[in-house]
């Protein structure tokens, strides 16, 4: 059964001004962050939607120190539970990227960028996640930990077999 | 020190970010979930003093004994996240309604019951929540069989099968929106930690062994479970390790038993209680990495065989671990054709029905009509009288 009820509240708007700034402020860098994790613009879009309107509800209750800290788990979370979902999406991209390299003859430079994110889509997520945290935002390996929710212990050594993957799935040699 | 591969990576990584600019329009976006889940509208400081939310409400039973289970038009009415973290947050904060939040439309599985704490596959071949607060509520009420549910990623997976005999399906149902997808053939799905999805597929009469499939993305690895060639084996009661690069599962022929294999060498390898060899492996479940759990019976030496005692034990490379002696709990079938085992996570029954925190990680066993929660210094709870296999939500990771 459907019920709709009216409900007029007192005003937030304190509060709503207060989130925009914060929305404004870190949009951009969580829209970055998970097109990185996902592979595609539009899907980023759409979890960094998703992860702000959980971070704006966690903020009308709660005081959140860090909100810059707060909004990249945020974000890293609603990726990877998207992750299975978008894994297809993500890899027909690399294939696609992969065919207009040959097509093109982009510069070594650019060619080495695709390799890089094709092999980066082709990581689980957790190693993805690990590896753009701490290579793309620089993040110490204590924020990496914190922004997964796991222990530093398991930032390193994922970063560690993430990397190693890579190299494979480039064909470079692995030290 | 940076190695040059290290060096090549953050440039691509940038020179990738680079590639994505902002969309004005997601604030928009932000602004109508945030006002369809129940919460104030935002960044309308043109409204005044007062701002007036239409929450539009549907009830969880509405959303999850649909008789098709048909997706919600997200025109009629959307709902906020009702996986199992938003559930958990909001039975963690049930005090914190001083101020209006979109907690107050929250709906989906027993969302007026402090939220969903397990599903349920009952012998009738139909998925229940079972709420936080004592008692149940109806997830699928259609013609299929529906059995085997596994919970990840705010989503309930489980097989069905349309009549008996058919082949199984697996079916995904989005505990945030109700809505249920069918995916593909397969049976017993397990969910890894990446988000992989495994299941058993058998196509019985292909002379073939059942094969384990394992797809992650576009990426699908099948491999036989008795590494020797055995096509009369049963396979069932597939789990993977936490670590998520190894599967265990229960293969039979005359009696259970339990194997492993890793995915990257995809070789079955037989587990065997170490401290009793005669003793049968039954119910592979893992709750922690490189440690599996199993029912182990005994004396079981050929179908037919009625075991004269079960226990529950856990084995790693260390060694083998008994916890609990299942012959002490009440009417529990020994001699079960199949049994269950499953993580309870740390969650047991109180007197009154209600799921509580226990002493130790506890687990879920049947016997195919009767489910137990068992840890070690809790006393023992029946779950249900009436149910096959369950899923206990995993204990969620602190917001968000």
């Amino acid at each position: 059964m459907v019920r709709t009820a009216v409900v007029v509240t007192p005003t937030l708007a304190g509060v709503v001004d207060d989130f925009a700034d914060v929305y404004a402020a870190h949009h951009a860098e969580a829209l970055r962050l998970a097109y990185l994790l996902c592979g595609d613009p539009h899907r980023a879009e759409d979890a960094v939607a998703d992860a702000f309107v959980k971070v704006y509800r966690r903020w009308q209750t709660h005081k959140i120190d860090t909100p810059r800290a707060y909004i990249r788990r945020a974000v890293v979370n609603e990726v990877n539970s998207k992750f299975r979902r978008l894994a297809l999406e993500r890899r027909e991209a690399a294939k696609r990227s992969g065919d207009e390299r040959g097509a093109h003859a982009p510069d070594d430079h650019v060619a080495d960028t695709e390799l890089m994110i094709a092999a980066l889509s082709r990581l689980p997520a957790r190693q993805r996640s690990a590896i753009v945290l701490r290579y793309y935002l620089d993040l110490p390996e204590r924020d990496t930990a914190d922004a997964m929710g796991v222990s530093v212990g398991t930032v390193k050594s994922t970063v560690s077999r993430g990397l190693e993957r890579m190299r494979r799935l480039m064909g470079e040699e692995v030290r | 020190m940076r190695s040059d591969f290290e060096e090549r990576l953050r440039q691509a990584l940038e020179d990738q970010a680079s590639k994505v600019a902002p969309d004005p329009a997601t604030w928009r976006k932000v602004e109508a979930r945030a006002q369809r889940g129940g919460a104030f509208r935002l960044g309308a400081p043109a409204l005044g003093t007062a701002t007036v939310v239409l929450i539009v409400v549907i009830t969880a039973s509405r959303i999850f004994t649909g008789p098709d289970l048909r997706p919600i038009d997200r025109s009629e009415a959307t709902l906020q996240a009702v996986g199992p973290e938003a559930a958990s947050e909001a039975h963690t904060n049930a005090d914190a309604s001083a101020a209006p939040s979109a907690r107050s439309a929250a709906a989906g599985p027993c969302a007026t019951r402090d939220g969903l704490a397990a599903v349920i596959a009952t012998t009738l071949g139909r998925l229940e929540a079972s709420c936080r607060g004592g008692g149940t509520e109806s997830l699928t009420s259609g013609p299929g069989f529906d059995a085997h549910p596994v919970i990840g990623f705010g989503r309930v997976l489980f097989d069905r099968r349309q009549a008996p005999g058919a082949p199984p399906v697996l079916v995904e149902l989005d505990l945030a929106t109700g809505q249920v997808d069918e995916l593909w053939r397969g049976a017993w799905p397990a969910v890894g930690p990446d988000g992989q999805i495994a299941a058993i597929v058998d196509e019985p009469g292909d002379g073939r062994q059942p094969e384990i499939e394992v797809v992650f993305g576009d990426e699908t690895t099948r491999f036989p479970v008795f590494g020797r060639g055995a096509p009369e084996f049963t396979a069932r009661h597939l789990a993977f390790d936490p670590a998520g690069d190894r599967v265990y599962w229960e293969a039979g022929y005359e009696g259970s038993t339990v194997w492993t294999a890793t995915l990257e060498g995809l070789e079955p390898i037989q587990l065997q209680n170490a401290t009793t060899t005669d003793a049968r492996l039954a119910a592979p479940a893992s709750a922690q990495v490189g440690t599996v759990a199993a029912i182990s019976r005994c004396c079981v030496a050929t179908e037919g065989d009625r075991p004269t005692s079960a226990h529950l034990i856990l084995q790693s490379q260390r060694g083998t671990i008994g916890l609990a002696d299942l012959a002490g709990l009440g009417g529990f079938d020994l001699g079960a054709p199949e049994l269950f085992l499953s993580p309870g996570g740390q969650m047991t029954l109180d007197e009154q029905g209600r799921w509580v925190p226990a002493q130790d990680p506890t687990w879920i066993v049947g016997d195919g009509e009767r489910l137990y929660v068992v840890g070690d210094r809790d006393p023992i709870a029946l779950v249900s009288s009436d149910a096959v296999s369950a899923a206990v939500v995993p204990t969620p990771e602190p917001p968000p």
